[in-house]
């Protein structure tokens, strides 16, 4: 939902800008650091997770269980006396596989498509902006719902449901892009000098035109860290034992009342890399699009 | 003169003999009284009504709604004194005319149709219908509804049922013969509903005078009378149907029942206004019961105790993690209701691991029942020892239930076709809480017997069809009994035609000639007996890890009484009233 | 009429799909309605009566038939017509969209402008910090937070549910509204800041400065239109775009809406169901597509609908 719209947003304000040394603007980015320091941290802490866990996240000890965050158990425990920093540590890698893996394809898929589409006009444009329609037409959650249900709950048909649907926005993107930079000067010139279609598209389009994808493609790390939580909450999304930060939220719902540090504290989770993710596409914003500042 | 159901205990006939709760064994058991002395207590219809050895013990004191323990009806003519009918929460304190209440669920009725009937619909809309044989609070016996008497021919192939005179409908119209030919013919009929199994003996039914109706059956059937009280044999107004047109009969009824259905808006909610022309005379109490919807539980809780409704009844909806703390406000009851709620696990015994009954055998003595109830039921559930649930009618109470067991259970394993342990799959409902603690409390239990489980949260409508695919090596099932005969839940788990045993592909020609018995034998004695073996030869093959049966949990505020939970499942608010 | 046929064309075209994919997901209904309890027999017995036995290509032609009589089938699980359920639930969902734009629109204006004018400020600073951690939070977490605080400890609204009356809905409509805003507010608060920047950096802006027009009217007359114009887009954009998105939030707080129907239906397989209510709410957004486009055709004198 808020990717299409997002799209959207970049339409509304794109122009190109006269090139500053990327290191200086790199530098200058506070927004880049910040959000590149932290989301590095989460990094870390998923890699190292074995290391700096506490407990095991699976392991169960109905001695201690929903007991509040104490030196002990700094989260807490959930009600099977699995120690909640533990499960939210290893949380960590499964939401951050989770947001990279589920951007790749529709990225590339829809980088490609749009580019064809672009570039050769035609009915193949018909064609692909025709399936972009129905595609977009389909509430997004009712499509995903619909597939995961299909396929079998779980993280896999996540990544398979959003790569059937999520293309459309990066196609429609980056055509909207290259229908304007086809028409400039350089691409004559290097069919002129007699580069293929596809070494025109690739070599010197795409990479002119590839930013703004880039800059959302971030912010829909952060929607599909959003949309496996929201598939835990249907009980569609990652199965259980499954330290996965949203499970861990909707587990924890009946316990709102008496054991509230079980849902809130992966929310919490779930917010830090939101917003780390954000700072670091803005940061990117900043580099690669500095008149949107 | 008032005749209640309930102190119909001088009254009532039982084909297929008595009905003894696993609560009622067990208390009396507690008495003193060995099984074959209760077991005598079973009298055969032969075309009377025999009356019970006075031998037979009552278990006095009305059903109290928060402990476990049942009364049983006594079947024993001129001595309704002693006997106490198993009633509702104060049996004896008559109620407080008047008043609307206000129920939460957390689903809605899907149809008004009583041959189209889910839970949704039966436990609300018990209230609205009824049958000629009803089932009586104990949940084994069977009661009068709208036929008081019933004889059975001595070659057991016809049925004679004396009709209440009197009754009519919600509307004032009188009941006749005609709506009940018309209602039974109708469900034997239906197709898309699923229950019309329980007519299938049915061969003809007719009116042979102004109060009387006689069925004849295909063959001898010892289930009938109990597969006439289930809910697609309510007898419905025929000329209000073909008034409305028998597909409004979804949204709209007419029945006789102490209430009428009012109003129904679908995902709100469903209000049942008092029946006039009841036939229990003062009954109901209540004016007004409005059923909402609430589909989160938490919200369901909040307004209980913030006083916007009255009750939470819906089906599981109490999560059990927050009993205790309810039981602590004193402005609130927590009832728990006998209910025939048996859970398990099934196995899929065609392909290996579990084709090996070693394997199997090692699961159940793997499984810490006792630890399940405690930690993930807050102890609000008893052991099962038998693919029947605890208490139902031919349940063998004292077949004991597999033993927590480690040692024993590895040395099954060491004995089986996979002593140096297994993976297999479990499948779960995707997004039902119990279902996923249970799973992965098994999982921590069975990894002790290098058992790996391997938990698979699927679509609840895959699980089903994988369910009916056999497309599966483990998962949760259960049952609740819709009729008070074993014959349905038999049908289902030992006799393979119908569902290939639970879907679990196990078939043991014993259990099934044994079974097949059972349908024909009229002595209730002998019924049990073949019914004891039947559960042994299961829990010895065991194609399920028994779990536990769970009560019905309701939450009501302290003003709110008389409110029965049935057996069978269904809201008897005949006597539910408000304490002013 | 051009337009109309342009709705028609797009929903024919999902339609197949639909029809296609649902029949695609593993999961009989007959299973479902016939219950828990019915023997193999039984469950065949209701495919039947229910015409799900027949071959897809059939079915197909069945649903064809009855949607050109604008007939959109009879609820599996409810055995009342499709549109009546839908008539009941619709509303619901509408009003949360409705209340949603509200919210959003009343909150976004003037924070997006104020952002931008003060742009780099403590408030542009506050704003956008707290943006960034709004947007990021799972909606159904902050629902349940909401509820927790707002509703139970200080009572302040209902905790579930629809209510009945007009002021009733609108109390019930408050929390669920404001939960989804909070994800949508942040990518117009964004967008008309970055609109509003790039105006007052345009060419006319800084001609109508040169002419000696005041701050305040060069903002209001210059900049503020042109940043609003393609902002409204955005605007109708976002609020197409929950049409069918409210279903985590008709979730968490109870509410009877359409969302929620639609996916109790996939669960229960109930697909005449789940195909009205899909092709309603893509008509909506379509419709509401349009009507952004037709909006701004009337604001922008340079844009002619083609």
């Amino acid at each position: 939902m808020s990717a299409e719209v997002s799209a959207d947003l970049s339409l509304a304000a794109v122009r190109l800008v006269p090139s500053q040394r990327w290191w200086q603007r790199v530098l200058r980015s506070r927004n880049l650091i910040i959000g590149a320091t932290v989301l590095g941290m989460l990094v870390l802490v998923a890699l190292l997770a074995p290391l700096i866990s506490p407990s095991d996240p699976l392991a169960q000890d109905y001695s201690a269980a929903t007991q509040p965050p104490s030196l002990a158990h700094p989260f807490g425990t959930d009600e099977f006396g699995r120690d909640i920093l533990s499960r939210v540590i290893y949380g960590t890698r499964i939401d951050l596989q989770v947001g990279i893996i589920s951007v790749i394809s529709p990225f590339v898929v829809g980088i490609l498509l749009g580019a064809l589409a672009a570039y050769y006009g035609g009915w193949i444009d018909t064609l692909i902006m025709r399936l972009v329609d129905v595609v977009q037409g389909f509430p997004f959650i009712v499509l995903i719902v619909a597939i995961v249900a299909a396929l079998g709950p779980g993280l896999t048909n996540m990544y398979i449901a959003v790569a059937i649907i999520a293309w459309v926005v990066y196609a429609r993107l980056i055509r909207s892009e290259i229908l304007v930079e086809k028409e400039k000067e350089y691409v004559t010139a290097a069919r002129a000098v007699g580069g293929n279609d596809w070494r025109v598209i690739l070599h010197h389009i795409v990479p002119n035109t590839i930013t703004t994808c880039v800059v959302f493609a971030m912010a829909d790390i952060a929607l599909y860290i959003l949309l496996a939580a929201s598939l835990s909450f249907l009980g569609l999304g990652a199965q259980p034992p499954s330290p996965e930060w949203g499970a861990m939220i909707t587990e924890g719902q009946n316990f709102m009342t008496t054991a509230w540090w079980m849902s809130a504290l992966p929310g919490l989770a779930i917010i830090v890399t939101g917003v780390a993710l954000s700072f670091l596409g803005d940061g990117l914003a900043d580099i690669l699009r500095p008149e949107w500042r | 003169m008032r005749e209640t159901l309930d102190a119909r205990s001088d009254r009532y006939q039982q084909m297929s003999g008595g009905r003894l709760t696993r609560r009622a064994l067990l208390r009396w058991s507690a008495l003193g009284l060995s099984t074959p002395a209760i077991a005598s207590l079973l009298a055969a219809c032969g075309g009377s009504s025999a009356p019970s050895p006075a031998a037979t013990t009552a278990s006095q004191g009305g059903v109290t709604p928060t402990s476990a323990a049942v009364t049983i009806n006594q079947n024993t003519p001129g001595a309704g004194a002693a006997a106490s009918p198993s009633a509702a929460a104060s049996p004896q304190a008559a109620g407080t005319p008047g008043g609307s209440v206000t129920f939460l669920r957390s689903v809605d009725s899907t149809s008004a149709d009583p041959v189209l009937w889910h839970n949704p619909d039966i436990w609300p809309f018990d209230s609205v219908y009824q049958t000629l044989i009803l089932v009586g609070n104990d949940g084994i016996s069977l009661v009068p509804g709208l036929a008081e008497k019933w004889d059975l021919s001595s070659d057991g192939l016809t049925v004679t049922f004396n009709i209440r005179q009197g009754v009519k409908f919600s509307d004032g119209t009188p009941m006749t013969n005609d709506d009940i030919i018309w209602s039974l013919q109708r469900a034997q009929a239906d197709t898309k509903g699923g229950w019309n199994f329980s007519l299938k003996q049915m061969k003809t039914i007719t009116a042979t005078d102004a109060s009387t109706i006689t069925v004849t059956l295909t063959g001898v059937w010892a289930p009938f009378l109990s597969d006439v009280s289930l809910f697609n044999c309510s007898i419905i107004a025929k000329a209000f149907a073909q008034k409305i047109g028998e597909a409004n009969l979804t949204s709209q009824a007419m029945g006789t029942g102490p209430f009428s259905l009012k109003e129904w808006v679908r995902a709100d909610h469903v209000t049942l206004v008092k029946n006039p022309s009841y036939w229990e005379q003062g009954l109901p109490y209540l004016d007004q019961i409005t059923l909402k919807q609430v589909p989160n539980t938490n919200s369901q809780i909040l307004q209980v105790q913030g006083g916007q409704a009255d009750g939470i009844i819906g089906q599981g909806d109490v999560p059990l993690n927050r009993v205790p703390d309810l039981e602590k406000d004193t402005k609130l009851q927590v009832l728990k209701f006998l209910s025939t709620y048996n859970n398990f696990v099934i196995l899929n015994t065609k392909n290996a691991p579990l084709d090996d009954v070693k394997l199997r055998q090692a699961l159940n003595y793997a499984t810490d029942k006792q630890a399940i109830i405690t930690t993930i039921l807050y102890g609000n559930a008893e052991v099962s020892n038998s693919f029947m649930p605890n208490g139902m009618l031919y349940w063998n109470k004292d077949q004991p239930a597999y033993p927590f067991d480690l040692n024993q259970a590895n040395q099954l394993m060491a004995q089986s076709k996979s002593p140096n342990g297994v993976t297999v799959t479990f499948q779960v409902s995707a997004g039902n809480a119990l279902q996923v603690q249970l799973a992965t409390a098994l999982k921590a239990m069975w990894a002790k017997i290098k058992v790996d489980l391997n938990i698979q949260q699927l679509d609840s409508a895959v699980v089903r069809q994988n369910n009916l695919d056999e497309k599966y090596e483990s998962m949760l099932s259960g049952w609740t009994n819709d009729i008070i005969d074993p014959d349905e839940l038999v049908s289902y788990a030992i006799l393979p035609d119908s569902n290939d045993d639970y879907h679990t592909g196990w078939q043991d020609p014993q259990a099934i000639s044994l079974a097949h018995q059972a349908q024909t034998t009229l002595d209730p004695a002998k019924r049990q007996q073949l019914y004891y073996q039947i559960q042994q030869i299961h829990k010895d093959a065991a194609p399920f890890v028994y779990l536990f049966v769970l009560p019905y949990i309701d939450v009501l505020t302290a003003k709110v009484k008389g409110f029965f939970h049935h057996p069978m499942g269904q809201y008897v608010f005949t006597r539910t009233y408000l304490q002013s | 009429m051009s337009r109309g046929r342009y709705i028609l064309r797009r929903l024919s075209q999902m339609v197949p799909v639909l029809f296609l994919l649902l029949r695609l997901i593993p999961g009989d209904p007959a299973i479902l309605l016939a219950g828990d309890h019915a023997s193999d027999a039984a469950i065949a017995q209701v495919r039947h009566a229910y015409g799900l036995d027949r071959p897809i290509w059939v079915q197909y032609l069945y649903f064809m038939r009855n949607l050109f009589e604008l007939n959109l089938g009879q609820s599996l699980s409810y055995h009342i017509p499709v549109a009546s359920l839908i008539r009941q639930r619709l509303p619901v969902s509408l009003s949360v969209v409705v209340f949603t734009a509200l919210i959003t629109t009343v909150v976004s204006l003037p924070l997006g402008l104020l952002a931008a004018l003060k742009k780099d400020s403590w408030l542009d600073n506050v704003v956008r910090s707290t943006l960034m951690i709004t947007m990021v939070m799972p909606s159904f977490w902050i629902g349940i937070i909401f509820i927790i605080i707002l509703s139970i400890n200080f009572g302040l609204f209902p905790v579930s549910g629809y209510g009945t009356g007009f002021g009733d809905h609108v109390k019930h409509l408050f929390l669920p509204s404001l939960t989804i805003s909070l994800s949508l507010a942040p990518i117009l608060i964004r967008a008309l800041r970055a609109n509003v920047l790039e105006t007052m950096r345009a060419d006319y802006t800084r001609t109508a400065r040169a002419k000696g027009l005041s701050e305040g009217k060069v903002v209001r007359t210059h900049v503020l239109r042109n940043a609003l114009i393609p902002w409204v887009t955005l605007l109708g954009l976002s609020v197409g775009s929950l049409m069918g998105g409210t279903v985590i939030t008709e979730k968490v707080f109870g509410l009877p809406g359409a969302g929620a129907l639609m996916i109790d239906s996939i669960t229960a397989r109930d697909y005449p169901v789940v195909q009205a209510s899909t092709l309603i709410f893509a008509f909506m957004v379509i419709l509401v597509n349009l009507t952004t486009d037709i909006i701004y055709s009337f604001i922008d004198p340079r844009i002619r609908f083609g």
